[in-house]
């Protein structure tokens, strides 16, 4: 149950094993308030992040993706963020050509001390899909088979 | 005529040496206003090959497949980007191959003219910018920029980026109004929820039949494709739009930074669903953020595969 009045959104968050998921587990321990809108997924590293993610989740009723990894050049892996860096931000160019407003989705760093960051972090957007409202749904039943019922006579 | 006579004789002439052991090209076939693909395997098959308006298909999609064999191909400029593109990636060898390049100044896109005439094509001819379209109602003319395929009124590479010998004159690239990416920019003009609605709709049409994907020359991953692995399950059997949508995201995705919006995809969808669009916004994105344009460079890397430690272009997060 939300503790907060307005109505709960979907948002996932994805973060790193070392750093972000570190940061939000710092942010619990020092009893900082956060948003409880945001649903988090661990990965390895945020080299993990196949865009595929962040599209399944918004096509799967997600309003909002967080991706959250360690700052560059502080990776567990070295270089994991670097690439993760280039396909973020090309996967971000990528939604308004999709329809899905970029607001929806954010990448940023949070080391694991910072826990104060990462309730900063996640405030502002929850705050930011919250004014954006949810995302506008796909029509649930496929056209070519309601054609197809029609077509056989089942129809309504 | 000159220009296929030497493609022809040089082609003869590599199949003679064993310098090769097929040469993929185009010939004539019932379509008439396409070539079929084509491997010339004996000298004699030189003679059957073809170039003009109709020759469509990119034949570097065969290239992969025919790994180990030491294969000629004939492309035009666009093709050659696959090619390069290929190469750069280790999924070819350059040494197996033997490219016979040819410039192009553009080729007939059969489903933009068949929005323009009635009936079928039965038959195209081309006189000084027009072309003359023979179909069961009698003849009628269309321009031939409202003919060609949409991607040749913006080529910026109607010559070969690379080729052992290349054949026709040089063809200057073309200048189009608003520029190379005008489509990208009128789509982005709309709406937001528009746009959303426009794949939508659009992708609502999808058989899912994956003609796209296997269409690519750049899509490699054959039975170990995503879309058909069950672990994970990233798509379902379920028939709604969602799926559809998210197997073109992924398809996308997978060649982002790698495309060189050749077209394939789009062209061997059965119920013409526009997914180009989705390929060259990314190609243009991919160029803005990382200056790359795939299939220049057989040397270079593909963006994805590679970082800067400071990316100049990428903001940064505080």
């Amino acid at each position: 149950m939300s503790a907060e009045s307005r109505p709960e959104l979907r948002i996932i968050g994805f973060l790193c094993n070392w750093c972000s998921y570190g940061g939000a587990d710092t942010a619990g321990v020092a009893r900082l308030n956060q948003p409880t809108d945001l649903r988090i997924v661990r990965v390895p590293c945020s080299g993990r992040m196949d865009p595929m993610f962040i599209a399944k989740a918004f096509y799967g009723g997600a309003d909002g993706v967080l991706v959250s990894g360690c700052h560059p050049r502080d990776c567990h892996y070295s270089e994991g963020n670097f690439y993760a860096r280039r396909r973020l931000e090309l996967f971000l160019r990528f939604l308004p050509v999709l329809g899905i407003d970029p607001q929806r989705f954010h990448y940023t760093w949070v080391s694991a001390s910072e826990g104060q960051r990462w309730q900063q972090t996640v405030t502002d957007f929850v705050e930011r899909i919250h004014s954006l409202g949810p995302l506008p749904q796909l029509c649930e039943s496929d056209p070519a088979m309601k054609q197809l019922a029609q077509c056989l006579g089942g129809g309504e | 005529m000159a220009v296929i006579d030497d493609l022809r004789s040089a082609v003869r002439k590599a199949l003679e040496e064993g310098r090769v052991d097929m040469v993929l090209g185009w010939r004539e076939c019932s379509d008439p206003l396409r070539d079929a693909p084509f491997y010339a395997r004996s000298p004699e098959d030189a003679d059957k090959l073809v170039f003009g308006r109709g020759s469509v298909r990119n034949l570097a999609a065969y290239l992969p497949r025919l790994k180990g064999q030491k294969v000629g191909v004939v492309v035009k400029g666009c093709d050659s980007r696959s090619v390069a593109q290929l190469l750069s990636e280790g999924l070819i060898k350059r040494d197996d191959l033997v490219i016979f390049g040819l410039s192009c100044d553009g080729v007939l896109d059969r489903t933009r003219l068949g929005r323009q005439v009635d009936g079928v094509v039965l038959g195209a001819t081309e006189d000084a910018g027009t072309v003359r379209v023979s179909t069961a109602a009698g003849e009628c003319e269309v321009a031939l920029d409202d003919a060609l395929d949409e991607r040749c009124l913006r080529c910026r590479y109607p010559n070969p980026v690379l080729a052992d010998e290349n054949f026709g004159e040089q063809v200057a690239p073309r200048e189009p109004e608003g520029g190379v990416w005008a489509d990208v920019d009128a789509f982005l003009e709309l709406p937001l929820e528009e746009r959303f609605r426009h794949w939508e709709r659009e992708l609502g049409r999808c058989l899912r039949c994956y003609a796209c994907r296997d269409a690519c020359p750049l899509c490699v991953c054959r039975d170990h494709c995503a879309a058909e692995s069950r672990s994970p399950h990233w798509l379902s059997a379920d028939s709604g739009v969602r799926e559809k949508l998210l197997f073109q995201v992924m398809h996308c995705l997978h060649t982002a930074g790698r495309c060189t919006e050749c077209g394939e995809c789009q062209r061997a969808c059965p119920v013409d669903i526009p997914i180009l669009a989705l390929r060259r916004a990314l190609a243009r994105d991919a160029e803005a953020l990382f200056g790359h344009v795939a299939g220049t460079d057989p040397e270079g890397l593909a963006p994805l595969l590679t970082f800067k430690a400071e990316e100049e272009t990428i903001p940064e997060r505080d």
